[in-house]
């Protein structure tokens, strides 16, 4: 097996045998370096990754009770959480039974399972309603009213998921691609622990109605030192990996990471201590607020995702990056234009022209950087299309690229003025935030983790068919998501330029896209339910431990001596063993 | 004081964060960060996972799959 | 190496610029704006913004703790902007300008019009009559506004069994919204402030120069 197979994938068929086997030495090498690297990472990225898939379903969940209580202001949270709570009591005992089966397949275990749960739900529907005849009292509780649970959510969204997902990729990309062992593995751990503790703190001020009302920083004030901790352990630690690394080029991933760690503490330091700590007069504050949470737009959730994204993508194809010229020159003209850009939030507001101008100004002059990273990164998969069907990291990665584009080009047209004449204060902005944040940055770290989770814990995903409505359901999701708003928010914004329109009949125009926004929301919350499954499975070690490694690739030499001692070490463990 | 608090945050952090920006850019035209593209771009790779190589596919895959780089090769559902 | 650290310098400092130029820049420009003398509608001589005090105060922040920033908006636009509905929605008699809102700790501009702007709701529901549509208005927005996509409040009153005399203040619900007989339904102090701040939320109480067009 090994020598033929080994060389496999290198060009020269008619390398020498003396060649070959320098060429199997040298790939063994290779693969052990990778996997001791890989290995390193392990603990602390997943430590990361749980957090922040934990906190997307919550996050979700408030999403989704925040979008139907816009159509149905009466709603109760409580009837879902009882439901909830009641049908999961209900099938555990018969998914217990599922997953002992021995003859059932994994995908046929989760297929009943699910089916358990909905027939315990629907059961308990019927029964509360017309057996037992449950009412809550009243009027919800002041936890769960629409402004909480917005506050939430986009504090989830930012906090809990965003920064936990990007901080768990950047803990293994940087590794990686510095060529050493990731170190301090600890620290980093006890900062996810403080991280997590400050985001669950904060949820809870949040819903006991201390949130401050400022977006992107609505958790109360005790929360913040938290965060900055976290950070600054994590940019620490950045630093500290930097100088120590091994390989001379730094990759424009690097780039991007490196910069995001670098910016990011430094804008949530400032803008807490000027928005919350000792806020300054007046619309100074707004202009430090969205100056701040456009930053974590695009100097934080932005490099990440597309600096991933610059590496998954001629990573799983096997090609080069079409020009990194122009990928240089994308990282610094972003890094030049987009903190100008804040002030686009607030077109039409107190704040003195000149700011708004400059800020058109930064939006527009984004086109360069996002032209040089869409050229880039669709020509680098122009003809290898056909991967798609067979990754699934780059579906979800190159989905997410083409969004940018299509973001970014709309981001700039939002930023003129005769246009957030309409759309500004509208769900259209809703819209593009979540084609940004969610059909970009959300949908790169779904595809950066089906590639890393499996390299980290030497598990194969349990379910492909799991994976495949994964991604389904978020795309429509999000597609049905954006469309409505997007129409919505058009002729919200036209409706309230005229002024002899009533302001209640462009309410209920709403009505029927708002509903619509609930069905693409349920729809993408459900996907994140897939995901969770698949991680945690991945986790425990359930599912199919591939016969061979699970490294999506043939066996190196490393692996097959392994295998004639009789270990059935995976890569990863091999290398550490010979460490 | 408040007034102090924001000149010391705005300045402090231009100061140290600037400086920062310019080191690390100073250092990358000194290191050569922006000559050799090619290798850069190529440091990706390496003699296990080569230029050519396709490294990820579906759980269910054939594991044919895993190895070349061509399009053509398999038909399953998507 | 020369020209690399002009270059490197140019590039940092642009990049700090923004810095200087959305934080700093208006802070210099505007951190110290001042109150100024002007008259009110009623011909009242005054100092012109004052900082809320008391109730009010308070109010305002039963209003940041239930996110109504989320669904209001608390600027009102320029007559030449967006066809210059907000001022001819009656949301207000001029645009907002930064003197407006000096003594606001968190500032609450809002970016998102669900519901109308509230920059100037004091002028639309003014006096007693104002204060009770509030409160009924939070309590149970479908009773005053039929259709209304705006949530109850309702978690800021309490419902009391009537003990000899019905309350002064408590509200006047109809329908399916009163409570059965022998209840009634009063303000808790939250819901107090609430009323009291948005009917002396007022950002146009004054015609400021700088705010002429
Ligand atoms: C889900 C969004 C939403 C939230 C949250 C919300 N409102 Fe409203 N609000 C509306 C809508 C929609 C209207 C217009 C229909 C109506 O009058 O009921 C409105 C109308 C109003 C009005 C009447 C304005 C006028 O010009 O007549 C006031 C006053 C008001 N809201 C105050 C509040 C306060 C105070 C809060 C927070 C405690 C709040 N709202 C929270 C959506 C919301
Ligand atoms: C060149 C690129 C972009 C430009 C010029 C741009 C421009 C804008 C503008 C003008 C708004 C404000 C709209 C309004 O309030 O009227 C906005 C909002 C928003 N954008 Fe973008 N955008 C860009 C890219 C992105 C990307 C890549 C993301 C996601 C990571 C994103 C996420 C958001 C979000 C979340 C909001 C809503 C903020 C809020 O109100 O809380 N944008 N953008
Ligand atoms: C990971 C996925 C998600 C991300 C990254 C995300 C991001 C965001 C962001 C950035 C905002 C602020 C928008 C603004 O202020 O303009 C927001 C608001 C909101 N999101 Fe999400 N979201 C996600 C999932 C969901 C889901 C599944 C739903 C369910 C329907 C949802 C419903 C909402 C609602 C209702 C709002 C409030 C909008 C408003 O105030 O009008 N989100 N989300």
């Amino acid at each position: 097996m090994a020598a033929s197979t080994v060389v496999n994938g290198l060009t020269s068929p008619n390398v020498s045998n003396a060649d070959a086997g320098a060429l199997a030495e040298e790939q063994c090498r290779a693969a052990k370096e990778r996997a001791a690297i890989d290995s390193a990472s392990r603990l602390p990225a997943l430590a990361w990754l749980a957090g922040a898939t934990f906190w997307l379903l919550w996050a979700s969940f408030f999403g989704l009770v925040t979008s139907i209580k816009m159509h149905i202001p009466w709603f109760d949270v409580r009837v879902i959480m009882e439901l909830g709570i009641i049908s999961t009591l209900l099938s555990v005992p018969l998914m217990v039974l599922i997953a002992r089966s021995k003859n059932l397949s994994l995908d046929a275990k989760i297929g009943f399972c699910t089916f358990a749960f909905v027939a315990a739900a629907a059961l308990w529907l019927v029964l509360r309603t017309w057996v037992f005849d449950i009412r809550w009292s009243e009027h919800g509780g002041a936890w769960q009213t629409f402004g909480r649970t917005r506050m939430t959510h986009l504090s989830l969204i930012g906090y809990g998921w965003g920064t936990q997902a990007g901080i768990a990729g950047i803990l293994w990309l940087v590794p990686r691609l510095s060529r050493t062992p990731l170190i301090y593995p600890n620290a980093l751990i006890a900062a996810a622990a403080i991280w997590n503790v400050g985001i669950f703190a904060g949820v809870i001020g949040i819903l006991a109605g201390l949130g401050t009302s400022v977006e992107w920083l609505d958790f109360p004030p005790f929360v913040p030192p938290f965060l900055i901790v976290s950070l600054a352990i994590v940019a620490a630690w950045g630093i500290v990996t930097f100088t120590r690394r091994q390989e001379s080029h730094v990759y424009v991933t690097l780039w991007y990471c490196f910069g995001a760690m670098f910016w990011m503490p430094w804008l949530y330091t400032v803008a807490v201590i000027i928005n919350i700590y000792s806020p300054a007069t007046g619309v100074v504050q707004s202009a430090c607020n969205w100056w701040f949470a456009h930053n974590v737009l695009g100097l934080w959730l932005t490099p990440i995702g597309v600096g991933a994204a610059y590496y998954i993508i001629p990573k799983v194809i096997g090609r080069p990056v079409y020009s990194y010229y122009l990928s240089i020159i994308g990282f610094w003209s972003l890094a030049l234009f987009y903190s100008w850009a804040g002030m686009h939030h607030l077109i039409g507001g107190p704040i003195p022209p000149w700011m708004v101008s400059a800020s058109t100004v930064g939006s527009m002059m984004m086109f360069i950087p996002v032209i040089a990273v869409g050229v880039n990164h669709h020509m680098t998969m122009l003809g290898h299309m056909g991967q798609l069907r067979y990754s699934p990291s780059l579906r979800f990665v190159v989905f997410g690229a083409i969004t940018y584009t299509a973001v970014s080009a709309q981001g700039a047209i939002e930023a003129l003025r005769e246009f957030s004449e309409v759309a500004h204060f509208t769900n259209y902005t809703v819209g593009h935030a979540h084609l940004g944040a969610y059909g970009f940055f959300t949908m790169i770290m779904f595809g950066v983790f089906y590639y890393m989770v499996p390299r980290l814990t030497g598990q194969e995903w349990a379910s492909s068919r799991l994976i495949r409505l994964h991604f389904w359901l978020c795309s429509v999701g999000i597609v049905i998501y954006f469309t409505s708003l997007s129409i919505s928010g058009w002729f919200e914004g036209r409706q309230m330029n005229n002024p002899d329109y009533p302001f209640i009949q462009k309410m209920s125009n709403e009505l029927p896209w708002l509903i619509c926004r609930s069905i693409g929301g349920a729809m993408m919350s459900l996907g994140h339910v897939a995901w969770a499954i698949l991680f945690v499975l991945n986790i425990c070690g359930v599912g199919s431990r591939r016969e061979g490694p699970t490294f999506f690739r043939e066996k190196t030499s490393a692996e097959v001596e392994a295998e004639l001692n009789g270990s059935t070490a995976t890569p990863a463990e091999v290398a550490l063993a010979s460490r | 004081m408040a007034d102090f608090i924001v000149y010391a945050t705005v300045l402090g952090s231009i100061v140290f964060f600037g400086g920062a920006a310019i080191l690390a850019m100073a250092w990358s035209f000194r290191n050569g960060q922006f000559e050799n593209f090619h290798k850069s771009s190529r440091s990706i790779f390496d003699a296990d996972e080569p230029v050519g190589r396709v490294t990820d596919r579906f759980p269910d895959a054939p594991r044919s799959h895993g190895t070349k780089n061509s399009s053509s090769e398999a038909s399953h559902r998507s | 190496m020369d020209r690399t650290v002009t270059l490197l310098l140019g590039i940092t400092l642009t990049f700090a610029s923004s810095w200087l130029g959305l934080v700093f820049a208006p802070y210099v420009q505007m951190n110290n704006v001042q109150p100024i003398k002007g008259t009110t509608d009623d011909g009242v001589e005054e100092m012109y913004p004052r900082p809320l005090e008391g109730e009010a105060a308070y109010g305002r922040e039963v209003y940041i703790a239930n996110g109504c920033m989320y669904c209001h908006s608390q600027q009102i636009r320029s007559e030449h902007f967006g066809n210059g509905a907000d001022i001819k929605r009656n949301w207000g008699v001029r645009r907002t300008v930064q003197r407006d809102y000096i003594y606001e700790k968190p500032i609450l501009l809002g970016t998102m019009r669900t519901g109308p702007d509230l920059a100037n709701v004091a002028r639309r529901w003014s006096g007693q009559g104002g204060k009770d549509w509030n409160h009924l208005h939070l309590y149970a927005p479908r009773m005053m506004m039929p259709g209304s996509l705006m949530p109850s409040f309702a978690f800021l009153y309490e419902k009391r069994r009537i003990t000899g005399e019905p309350s002064a203040d408590a509200l006047k619900l109809q329908g399916e919204w009163a409570p059965e007989p022998g209840y009634e339904i009063v303000p808790t102090p939250q819901a107090k402030a609430l009323v009291e701040y948005l009917s002396v939320l007022d950002h146009n109480r004054i015609m400021l120069p700088e705010a002429q067009e």
